[in-house]
């Protein structure tokens, strides 16, 4: 029977009889985050893509991630860690770093929020990971997307996917965890304050700024020198003024691409033989609790400056030390909106908020260094 | 009529006037919208503290707004 | 270069202080250096 050996033939080439279940899971997980991204509108531009990637790499037989597959080809741009740099100098062209430099006070926030890094680090410990693996699942806890993929490319590569998945996804959910802990943690009269305008920042002091951590984190930290390098190169091109065309289209539609680069090669590390297992819903757990930890972490330290400083400053923007930028900071100013419709957190939170990337970036440097890893 | 009746709201955050809600000679209670700032891609409603008369909108949607700018003179 | 950390529960727990205690400490000075910038004017 010729003509149903052929059938045969064609039938093993398609997708359809190669699939397993594990395969429709994780094409159920990307649908899922389509729709967070389309319908939920949390971060579209990251859900979708990476919707889109655990899709693709979840139909057998297309060879896409494959040597020489086009997207194995894009997850080079990760795997070589060019893409994380690269978000860095859009993020740093899109960023004013004015009120970090208005409320220098508020830094000790971006270091306070992450406990959770450390919580996740001995978790991930006391389960049975390598120490370097344990430090991999703890930078979720860092909430910053480019900085997790570096770190974990450097420390696990082979746990890059879950990482850097549940890391994006945290940070895209913000909204939904950090509020109830907020209104746990922080009593209703101190998240009503209202805080002291910032003092404005001179365009001097902006163009100074990102010079000075150039040398000054580079020199400290050498491990993350790629990441810090990137972000004020990116923030310098901003602050100067005199490129404004280059600032706006790196802080733009130069981001906008890179980042749907990075979500399609995040997306396309979810596999089904990569994630249908223990360890990933261990490191999603665990990611949880850092991200969690460390928003009670800022919360904490925060309360404790508003006492020292006799209440002048909210606790709410505490939370935002997390990074994540700017979507935490925008979490602090929607909590405080919520018990005083007059009070404006967003700039405020601005400032642990732009620590957080700092402090994720020094965490991450430090741990970087004392594993031994370049 | 002093000048003292005469409140300024300024803008509370940098961004962008997404909306104006109100006009000259409205008459406005504690809590009413007055317009919208948009920053960091979030709407942000902005509030009379105050009730009173809307005596003047110093901005226009599509206008960008720094922290403190005068936005409305309301006529307490 | 070998990391001076090791693969154990009390090696996490170190670097985990230590790396705490560290970030802390950075950031301060990094706020104390940035505080100097408002002479710039």
């Amino acid at each position: 029977m010729e003509f149903l050996r052929i059938l045969r033939v064609m039938a093993d080439a398609t997708g359809i009889y190669n699939f397993s279940a594990g395969n429709l899971v994780m094409i159920c997980f990307g649908i899922l985050f389509i729709y967070f991204g389309i319908k939920k509108r949390y971060e579209p531009f990251l859900l979708v893509p990476l919707g889109i990637g655990a899709i693709l790499v979840n139909i057998p037989g297309t060879g896409l991630m494959d040597v020489g597959g086009l997207l194995h080809f894009n997850y080079l741009g990760v795997e070589k860690v060019i893409y994380p740099p690269l978000i860095f100098l859009g993020v740093g062209a899109m960023t004013d770093f004015g009120p970090l430099i208005a409320n220098p006070s508020t830094i000790i926030l971006g270091a306070a929020a992450h406990i959770g890094i450390f919580i996740a680090l001995v978790g991930a410990k006391l389960l049975g990971f390598t120490i370097k693996e344990a430090g991999a699942i703890g930078i979720i806890g860092g909430a910053d997307g480019p900085m997790a993929i570096y770190v974990s490319t450097k420390l696990a590569p082979h746990l890059l996917g879950q990482v850097a998945v549940s890391a994006y996804s945290y940070m895209a959910l913000l909204p939904l965890i950090q509020p109830p802990i907020m209104r746990l943690l922080v009593p209703r009269r101190e998240r009503e304050l209202a805080m002291e305008q910032l003092r404005p920042v001179s365009r001097r002091e902006k163009i100074v700024f990102p010079i000075m951590m150039i040398i000054l984190v580079n020199s400290l930290l050498p491990p993350i020198a790629p990441l810090i390098s990137c972000l004020m190169l990116g923030n310098l091109i901003r602050e100067s003024g005199v490129i404004e065309r280059i600032a706006d289209t790196l802080g733009g539609v130069f981001l906008d691409i890179v980042t749907v680069f990075i979500a399609v090669a995040i997306g396309s590390t979810m596999s089904a033989q990569n994630f249908v297992n223990l360890k990933t819903l261990e490191i999603v757990v665990l990611g949880l609790i850092a991200f969690c930890t460390g928003t009670a972490g800022g919360l904490l330290a925060a309360r404790i400056m508003c006492k020292l400083s006799g209440g002048k400053i909210n606790p709410l923007i505490g939370s935002a030390g997390i990074a994540a930028v700017p979507m935490a900071a925008r979490v602090s100013h929607t909590v405080g909106i919520e018990d005083n419709p007059y009070n404006f957190l967003i700039m405020y939170a601005m400032g642990p908020n732009l620590a957080g990337v700092l402090g994720t970036a020094v965490a991450g440097g430090i741990m970087l260094t004392l594993l031994g890893v370049h | 009529m002093s000048e003292n009746n005469r409140k300024t709201i300024a803008s509370p955050v940098p961004g962008k006037v997404a909306e104006v809600k109100t006009k000259p000679g409205d008459q406005v209670k504690r809590g009413d919208l007055l317009l919208i700032v948009e920053a960091m891609k979030m709407y942000n409603r902005v509030l009379t503290p105050y009730d009173g008369v809307v005596r003047e909108v110093a901005v226009s949607a599509g206008q960008k707004v720094n922290t403190s700018d005068p936005l409305v003179v309301i006529e307490v | 270069m070998q990391g001076i950390i090791p693969d154990t529960l009390s090696g996490a727990l170190v670097l985990s202080a230590f790396d705490f205690v560290a970030c802390f400490f950075v950031l301060w000075f990094f706020g104390l250096i940035i505080n100097l910038l408002k002479r710039l004017g």
